[in-house]
């Protein structure tokens, strides 16, 4: 079967475009489908009576519910590790993304409409420190913030501090600033992209009627950069959410650890039905937002093609 | 095809929120639907095997254990020649020096060594069920693994005509009661567990102390003092302190340690590695409990200005308060299956061969578990500084000290489940 393009164009059969979402869909197939029924034999499935190893179960019909079950348990019962953890990486996560986007937005804002010739050369000035690898990133600012290191030195000679802080030994607001520091670069490319993409006279058309330059900030350019903000607030908790080395790097107590420390420290031990149950958990509550996400483009969309 | 526009309309946010709020309703409930479903037996998690564990016999000193050796699994026949490699090495990083590694391959005329590493022995025992045939020498198996893995099938016996250096080397009063005549493995290196601290920023003479395993609680070094990360030797510091065995398994004193353990992660925000040693250019702890052979890597990761002197280890036992405290060594094996079995033995040997083990150890840190091995050489050639020479495990200690042992699996999970809540995963 093959069908003429409407513009009048060259002919194709009908399975042609669609078929280049071929590689796409074996990718996900393979990479995330695969794996991810995995995840659930393991949390569905049992242990090895002896090593106490994972034994998934791959048919439906023999799952166990019996760790998933008390994983939801502990999730919805006060006071135990699972729901504090849970709590703190939202908080952490909230916070951290807030904090990116107040971040991000003036800096993104900057280079789309005010940079104009170094647009490029503020991009890679702003995102060149993060070629170099998340880990040695990290490893950086454990010096940096070691008692003797250059951060309490800076402070300190500036009559910020008066001893040395103990920015590792378990604080939470170290942990979130890893967790800022690690991922903003991520929320500043999707709110440049959206700003820049702001046609200038939308804009001049605001202001030619009167509007200051908060309310045209506010009534015009805010508005039309929801779409980023959104991708931005997305690409980067979903990740964060997601984060155990952050942690693990910069802080590494019972006071701090996130939820993916948690999942990891099952997962290494006899608790790794839990620890895939806990991975479906994240799953789970990461849906909600990407949902929200995904039904805010589909909506933006349709208004522009009004 | 519906046009666009006819489609059901997408949910506003309202509508949104609703489902959501929905959905965070609907989760308790799916705890309780699930109950519903889920399986008659019991509701611990430890309940998640089927099989028997009845055949496993937990050996202790006084029940010393004799690993069978099945005729589906025999050691490999003597007067084998070595295979041409390459020879595939399963282990902790650096726990072989490269160099010892390398002049050993050309020892075999040009063999070349594979090295693949792990973690925690957790890995290592998840992969060797997985894999372990692809590997010819495991470095290493510790104690409370090395029934298990002989037990089931994992590894093979040790043909002891290719391990002359074993037999004529071992130093004396290691003791093979897990592993009766060494049938399944060969020691490697000895250590304790104890307490290192900055004695440059602390006065107490620790292992004076009543109580050593107190100074871990002591809210003056909150935030500065780490643990080892692992359920074994964090509860072994609980129960050590309060006078246990590390091997307990009553749930009432297991309980009472946990209890212990969570007000001293509260009270004093431990944190949890065994990367003790690179810490220590960054000042991160003024308090960690290390093993001994860590101890030798100290002299090259001070910090500017800081001398080795100002580092200070203690062994309880050795301490005027009695207290109890870990000692043990590691363990060669060699997986059921390995491509190049003799290499393996081979490697053993090597590494059996006194001129061989100072070499690995002048790098590698760990007691080497041979006979020559003493304090005054070690010192004497320079690979450890004389303010540290109490780390060394001499035989008069071996007695002194207590070990961490297999554990009925249902009591391994708990001590699992109680370093969870302890450290939050962290």
């Amino acid at each position: 079967m093959r069908r003429k393009r409407a513009d009048g164009g060259s002919w194709f059969p009908r399975w042609f475009w669609p078929s280049f979402a071929t590689p796409a869909t074996i990718w996900l197939l393979l990479f995330f489908v695969l794996p991810f029924y995995v995840v659930l034999s393991v949390a569905f499935g049992s242990l090895d009576p002896i090593f106490l190893t994972a034994k998934p179960v791959f048919n439906p019909v023999q799952w166990d519910v019996t760790a998933f079950r008390g994983v939801l348990d502990k999730l919805f019962t006060s006071g135990t590790i699972e729901q504090q953890t849970l709590l703190r990486t939202v908080a952490y996560v909230g916070i951290a993304t807030v904090a990116c986007l107040l971040i991000g937005y003036p800096v993104a804002y900057f280079i789309a409409r005010h940079a104009r010739r170094s647009k490029a050369f503020f991009l890679i000035a702003f995102i060149a420190p993060f070629w170099i690898s998340y880990m040695m990133r990290m490893f950086a600012w454990v010096n940096l913030l070691q008692p003797d290191g250059y951060v309490n030195r800076i402070l300190q000679f500036f009559g910020v501090l008066s001893e040395p802080r103990l920015w590792l030994n378990g604080k939470p607001s170290t942990v979130i600033f890893g967790l800022i520091y690690g991922y903003v670069p991520f929320m500043i490319l999707p709110l440049f992209g959206t700003l820049d993409r702001i046609e200038r006279s939308t804009v001049e058309a605001a202001r030619d009627l009167g509007a200051g330059q908060i309310r045209t900030f506010v009534r015009v350019t805010l508005p039309l950069s929801k779409q980023g903000i959104l991708a931005g607030c997305i690409i980067v908790a979903l990740p964060m959410f997601g984060d155990y080395f952050t942690q693990t790097l910069l802080a590494s107590t019972r006071q701090t650890a996130m939820f993916g420390n948690l999942i990891v420290n099952s997962i290494e031990t006899s608790l790794v039905n839990a620890g895939a149950s806990l991975v479906i958990v994240m799953l789970l509550l990461l849906i909600v937002p990407m949902l929200y996400y995904l039904r805010s483009t589909n909506v933006a969309r349709e208004l522009a093609e009004r | 095809m519906a046009h666009p526009k006819d489609r059901r309309p997408p949910i506003d946010r309202r509508e949104f929120m609703k489902r959501a709020a929905a959905t965070g309703i609907a989760l308790p409930s799916l705890a309780a639907i699930l109950a519903a479903c889920g399986s008659s037996s019991d509701s611990s998690s430890t309940a998640g095997g089927s099989a028997s564990t009845a055949g496993l016999q937990l050996a202790r000193p006084d029940n010393p254990i004799t690993l069978p050796i099945t005729a589906d699994n025999p050691p490999i026949a003597d007067g084998l020649p070595p295979e041409s490699g390459p020879l595939k090495i399963f282990g902790y990083a650096d726990y072989i020096w490269k160099k010892v590694r390398n002049q050993f391959g050309d020892s075999m005329g040009g063999v070349p060594i594979e090295y693949t590493v792990f973690d925690t022995p957790d890995e290592m025992v998840s992969k060797m069920q997985s894999n372990g045939s692809d590997f010819d020498l495991i470095v290493t198996v510790t104690l409370d693994n090395i029934g298990k893995l002989a037990q089931g099938a994992l590894i093979q016996p040790l043909n002891h005509s290719y391990l002359p250096n074993v037999d004529s080397n071992l130093a004396t009063g290691i003791p093979d009661f897990y592993d009766v005549g060494r049938a399944y493995s060969a020691p490697y290196v000895i250590y304790t567990t104890g307490i290192a601290w900055r004695n440059d920023l602390i006065s107490d003479d620790i292992l004076n102390m009543p109580n050593p395993y107190d100074i871990y609680w002591d809210t003056a070094y909150k935030g500065q003092t780490h643990l080892l990360n692992g359920s074994r030797d964090l509860l072994a510091v609980g129960l050590l302190r309060k006078g246990y065995d590390p091997n307990e398994s009553d749930p009432a004193i297991l309980d009472e340690v946990k209890q212990d353990l969570l007000d001293g992660a509260d009270a004093m925000g431990w944190k949890y590695d065994h990367v003790d040693y690179t810490e220590l250019g960054s000042n991160q702890w003024e308090v960690h409990n290390t093993w001994s052979g860590q101890m030798a890597y100290y002299q090259y990761y001070l910090p500017k200005g800081l001398d080795i002197t100002a580092l200070s280890y203690a062994w309880p036992p050795q301490g005027s308060g009695g207290k109890k405290g870990l000692l043990s060594h590691d363990l060669f094996a060699i997986p059921k299956g390995a491509a190049s079995p003799v290499l393996a033995h081979e490697m053993i040997n090597f590494l059996y061969d006194p001129t061989n083990a100072i070499t690995n150890y002048s790098y590698e840190g760990y007691q080497p578990t041979v006979a020559s091995f003493n304090e005054q050489s070690a010192i004497k050639d320079g690979y450890l500084p004389k303010s540290l020479t109490y780390t060394i495990v001499t035989p008069e200690m071996i007695p002194m000290g207590v070990t961490e042992l297999e554990l009925e699996p249902a009591v391994n999970q708990l001590y699992q489940q109680i370093y969870q809540e302890v450290t939050g995963g962290a």
